[in-house]
């Protein structure tokens, strides 16, 4: 799923950003998570904004493009 | 001839008459009579051989017959053992054994094989390994050895809250939700309600639930983890399906089946009480990569008493 792909290639290293549930293909549905301190996670106050998101998947395309095996796992996977 | 030889000859003819006349007296008349001593022949006596018919009469308590003996016809069996208890009681089975056995329905038996029209014991077909027997009710205890007779299965995930084929996670130790099972909800019915799916397994039967979940991992080396719990507690502990980098719509696989919490089954918690719910989540248990789940499904599994 290019989404997923993404928003973790875009992501991964920020701290609230990294956490997330995605559950379709659109740009709302990815929802941004913490902790609730129980071990569940829930929604955040923080979420990406349609812009935010569109230019998670540029970013993505162009990386993508210049490095094919980015997101490909390790030829022993 | 002389006066004298007369006279002798006139006294002995006159002994001679005495003793006809005294034999004549002693003789059975052709008239008949009463004989008053054994009579004994050599021979036979008005054509029967004495010696002959004695030897017959002798072993009547054990008799032989070399000849064909009328018996009653077999419809009246019954009726001639019944008219004859006595002579079968040094036989192993009375005539209480012999009814129990329900013979007025066997029919005719011939080369030890019984006519297609016997009834036996509600047995009215062929029973051979190509057959197919029908039987109005079966009571089994297993089938090729296994207690599970059949399964009844359900989707719990993809739902319509989450719409989707995939729901993903990453790098976090924080459990999402994936799928719900409501139970007594106002009017709303639960598929463990009578007549709906996973209704109560009938007499003769007991019921296991399962979970299978399927997924996978991603975009690092992320670890599948997933559990399932009532509200009240956790049913199948936090497991580890998959460990890797793999495509996260991968459908890996796991079971387990749904254990009791605090001695109370599912069906009870979701049939009792009143907003009682059990869900499905999963998580990444690793720090790096993502995981997704593609299908959840839910298996009552019909088991044999």
């Amino acid at each position: 799923m290019n989404l997923v792909d993404a928003i973790h290639h875009k992501y991964k290293d920020d701290p609230i950003r990294s956490q997330w549930v995605i559950t379709g293909g659109n740009w709302w549905d990815v929802e941004i998570v913490e902790d609730d301190g129980n071990g569940d996670a829930v929604r955040s106050a923080t979420q990406l904004s349609k812009a935010e998101v569109e230019t998670a998947i540029e970013e993505w395309i162009v990386a993508k493009a210049a490095d094919p095996t980015l997101g490909e796992p390790p030829a022993d996977e | 001839m002389s006066r004298a030889r007369i006279l002798a000859d006139y006294v002995s003819s006159g002994d001679e008459l005495a003793v006809t006349t005294a034999t004549a007296d002693a003789a059975l008349p052709k008239a008949g009579g009463a004989m008053t001593g054994a009579i004994t022949t050599n021979s036979t006596f008005d054509g029967v051989d004495i010696a002959a018919r004695d030897a017959i009469h002798a072993p009547l308590a054990d008799p032989t017959f070399t000849g064909t003996v009328a018996i009653p016809n077999v419809a009246n069996l019954e009726t001639a053992v019944v008219a004859n208890t006595a002579k079968v009681t040094n036989y192993n089975q009375t005539l209480a054994d012999i009814n129990a056995l329900d013979i007025t329905e066997l029919g005719t038996v011939t080369s030890g094989v019984l006519e297609d029209s016997v009834t036996y014991r509600n047995i009215n077909q062929d029973l051979a390994s190509t057959d197919s027997p029908t039987f109005n009710n079966l009571s089994v205890s297993q089938i090729e050895g296994s207690t599970h007779y059949r399964s009844n299965f359900f989707d719990i995930f993809p739902s319509y809250n989450y719409g989707a084929t995939a729901v993903l996670n990453t790098s976090g130790t924080s459990w999402v939700n994936v799928a719900d099972i409501q139970g007594v909800w106002s009017s709303g019915k639960s598929i463990f309600d009578s007549g709906k799916l996973m209704a109560s397994p009938p007499a003769g039967f007991t019921e296991e639930l399962w979970i299978h979940f399927s997924g996978g991992v991603g975009s690092g080396t992320a670890y599948l983890n997933w559990k399932f719990a009532f509200n009240s507690g956790d049913s199948i502990a936090d497991r580890t399906m998959v460990i890797g980098w793999h495509g996260a719509g991968s459908p890996f696989h796991d079971s387990a089946q749904i254990a009791d919490v605090s001695g109370v089954s599912l069906r009870t918690h979701m049939t009792t009480g009143s907003n009682n719910s059990s869900t499905v989540s999963f998580r990444n248990g690793n720090s790096s990569g993502n995981v997704g789940v593609v299908r959840v499904v839910l298996e009552q599994r019909i088991m044999l008493a």
